[in-house]
């Protein structure tokens, strides 16, 4: 190592606290500046959260767009991931930074509750009129009005219409009653190479919806009246178990295996005959190499009602105490020309708006997508057949341990009566 | 029996001893261990280029029949992907530098200085190895959100600094620096910021580099901090940007890999640059541990 001289070794240690400082500073300087709201508690707009991804993003981006558009006021959308969505939400809410808006399935209000603006005081009847009734009374909690609800999102199933014709069924009248589901799935698993019926497009989480619409479907129950137990222990519960093991099982339409999407791949590759999913499906199908038809999922047998599992999108405004009234009145009148204006969440989403006015609308009318789908879904809603799963404040207590239950009993590995009694022990000691 | 007999004969006709034939067998060993771990990079680049057709086809096939560049296309046009990757940068480059000056100056005087209590201040750096990140995560936030960095870079890179790995790292290696290296820099007037500076610090460039690497990974791959941190679509760092593009309800596998495949890019660039550092460092952990 050379001996450097004292001066220069000077020199080197200024430089080398300078270059750290200055290095330092700059870098902090770059983070501070380097965002436009600073603080991001948006007070030159309409902070607005949502959780749509795919084609549901780019609907609401447009809409958002048009609103900016014709408004003085802006809305900043923020686009969330899915899956942390409610976590981040909660946190945001906690720590005092919550948004203007924000999107909140009509089975997550009763968990945010407390956190939410109440709009009772804000909104009159004259409101409520503007929405379809059955949509607006499933998105109330209790006495409180606490968001205004988008849409609603139905499941019911889809069919493939090649797979119809080779198995020598008609593409264009699919089955109504449980005997003519029974014989086209039969038909198919038959007559040819591919799968006949997926209870669920996902995984082993939307074995639920299907278990939950056949449940309802032969008056049964997925918890008691204040939700404090289990209600699906019973022979009715049990059967429809059994009729999704019959499926995987006896019956042979389709393999007892559990993996991710796999029913969308073979649905989406010209696999599966017919598939339960809900009315955001409507793009894919429609992109598919196949022509493809929707119909009702009222096909259990004994099914004496007719349901079918539902969902909404709602937008709703977190308390946050900084808003002024102003500012609160502006969001809801946001909210509002969201919920009632733009088609867009109609036609290019695919969804069924909540809005009376629009749906009543030829823009919406005229479409593929309310030919196909949507109009069958809007007759359901009209019926009153939309079942909301029961809502209370961790969904989770309740459906984790019923799908993780309902994946065994369809992978063949639990009998349907071990399987619901399993769910129903481990709901009752979580919700006591 | 007699094939064995047969595979001897082989093996003596050729010019080969022992030796050169456990070489090609380690070799071939190793290689095709790189291979399997490869196996799923190639899978994601594959995917990336594939036609929704193909994605979906019942066979997989490995090399796509039709190429298609819309997922890229959609990547790069639909989103702040640009904004998100240099936000990563930011983030990443400045928790790096700052975890490099932080932790070198904390085990310096952790290892080369004399001053009580050291033993006690490292056995709880260390001892806070045992606390897994995501007890923290809620008293960090409210420390965070109450001083003021919530959307705010500061926030998703001040609590990395404080990190036990690199103080650890970094002791270690401090530790076996020779004393007699120090002492020959003291007489010739070195001040202790000066050995700090001037000795210290290059000679240990091998491990400096290894975790400035570690930490620029680590900084670069975080999802749940900057997600809880971070609220506006525009300060969003790429792994939660990318999220943000698909829809749960609608499966996109291309969409998804050719996101995978923009956002592990600037990683594999950095990768490259520094691998010789990275090597060394290992080396040097190897020969004196």
């Amino acid at each position: 190592m050379p001996n450097p001289s004292r001066r220069d070794c000077a020199v080197d240690r200024r430089k080398f606290i300078g270059a750290v400082g200055a290095a330092g500073v700059a870098g902090f300087a770059g983070c501070l500046n380097s965002l436009p709201g600073g603080d991001g508690d948006g007070e030159d707009g309409i902070e607005y959260w949502t959780l749509f991804g795919g084609g549901d993003g780019d609907a609401m981006e447009s809409m958002v767009d048009q609103y900016n558009e014709e408004h003085d006021t802006q809305i900043n959308r923020q686009r969330q991931p899915w899956d942390e969505y409610y976590d981040k939400l909660y946190t945001a809410l906690s720590g005092g930074s919550a948004p203007d808006l924000a999107i909140i399935h009509t089975s997550q209000l009763a968990a945010y509750r407390d956190h939410l603006q109440p709009l009772g005081d804000l909104i009159d009847d004259s409101t409520a009129d503007d929405y379809v009734d059955s949509i607006w009374s499933m998105t109330e909690t209790g006495d409180d009005r606490l968001a205004l609800p988008l849409d609603t999102h139905p499941a019911g199933f889809y069919y493939n219409k090649d797979i119809f014709e080779e198995a020598g069924l008609d593409p264009e009248s699919p089955p109504e009653t449980h005997e003519e589901f029974s014989e086209a799935c039969d038909a198919i698993a038959e007559n040819t190479d591919y799968n006949a019926f997926g209870p669920t497009p996902y995984g082993g989480f939307e074995l639920i919806r299907t278990y939950f619409m056949f449940l309802r479907q032969t008056g049964g129950q997925l918890l008691n009246d204040d939700n404090t137990q289990a209600a699906f222990d019973t022979d009715t519960g049990v059967e429809v178990a059994e009729y999704l093991a019959n499926v995987s099982g006896e019956w042979g339409w389709d393999s007892p295996e559990i993996s991710d999407n796999r029913w969308e791949k073979e649905f989406r590759s010209g696999q599966l005959g017919i598939i339960q999913n809900g009315t955001w499906f409507y793009g894919v199908a429609a992109d598919a190499d196949f022509e493809f038809g929707m119909f009702e999922p009222f096909v259990y047998p004994d099914g004496d009602e007719e349901y079918t599992w539902a969902d909404s999108h709602t937008i709703a405004i977190p308390r946050d105490p900084d808003r002024s009234e102003e500012e609160t009145q502006g969001a809801l009148e946001a909210a509002i020309w969201l919920t009632q204006e733009p088609d867009t969440w109609g036609t290019e989403a695919g969804h069924l708006p909540a809005s009376e006015s629009i749906l009543e609308s030829d823009e919406l009318r005229d479409t593929d997508v309310w030919k196909k789908t949507l109009s069958t879904y809007y007759e359901m809603a009209q019926n009153d057949q939309l079942a909301y799963q029961p809502r209370i404040e961790s969904m989770t207590d309740y459906q984790d341990p019923l799908w993780e239950n309902l994946a065994e009993i369809y992978s063949q590995n639990l009998s349907p009566e071990e399987g619901i009694s399993n769910a129903a022990e481990e709901i009752n000691s979580t919700l006591e | 029996m007699s094939e064995t007999a047969e595979n001897d004969g082989l093996l003596d006709a050729l010019p080969v001893d022992e030796g050169t034939v456990r070489t090609t067998g380690l070799y071939v060993a190793l290689y095709g261990a790189a291979l399997l771990f490869l196996l799923p990079y190639l899978w994601m680049l594959s995917m990336s280029f594939k036609t929704e057709a193909e994605l979906f086809a019942q066979e997989p096939h490995w090399i796509p029949s039709e190429i298609t560049l819309e997922w890229y296309e959609i990547v790069l046009s639909e989103s702040l992907v640009l904004r998100w990757t240099v936000n990563t940068l930011i983030i990443a480059g400045v928790t790096t530098f700052l975890v490099l000056v932080v932790d070198s100056l904390i085990a310096f005087s952790l290892t080369r200085l004399d001053w009580p209590g050291q033993n006690a201040v490292l056995a709880i750096i260390i001892a806070s190895f045992m606390v897994p990140a995501y007890v923290n995560i809620v008293p960090l936030y409210t420390l965070v959100a109450d001083l003021g960095l919530i959307s705010n870079f500061s926030g998703v890179i001040l609590p990395l600094t404080a990190g036990p790995l690199g103080v650890f790292l970094l002791v270690q290696f401090f530790q076996d620096f020779p004393e007699e290296i120090e002492e020959a820099a003291r007489l010739d007037g070195f001040s202790t910021f000066q050995i700090y500076s001037r000795l210290t610090l290059p000679l240990m460039k091998s491990p400096l580099t290894a975790l400035a690497l570690f930490t620029f990974v680590t900084s670069w791959n975080q999802y749940l901090w900057p997600l809880i941190v971070l609220q506006e679509e525009v300060a969003y760092t790429l792994p939660i940007g990318l999220v943000t593009l698909s829809s749960n309800q609608v499966f996109q596998p291309g969409l998804m890999m050719a996101a995978t495949v923009v956002a592990s890019l600037p990683l594999f660039v950095v990768f490259l640059i520094l691998q010789d550092h990275l090597i060394n460092a290992v080396k040097i952990q190897g020969t004196t541990g």
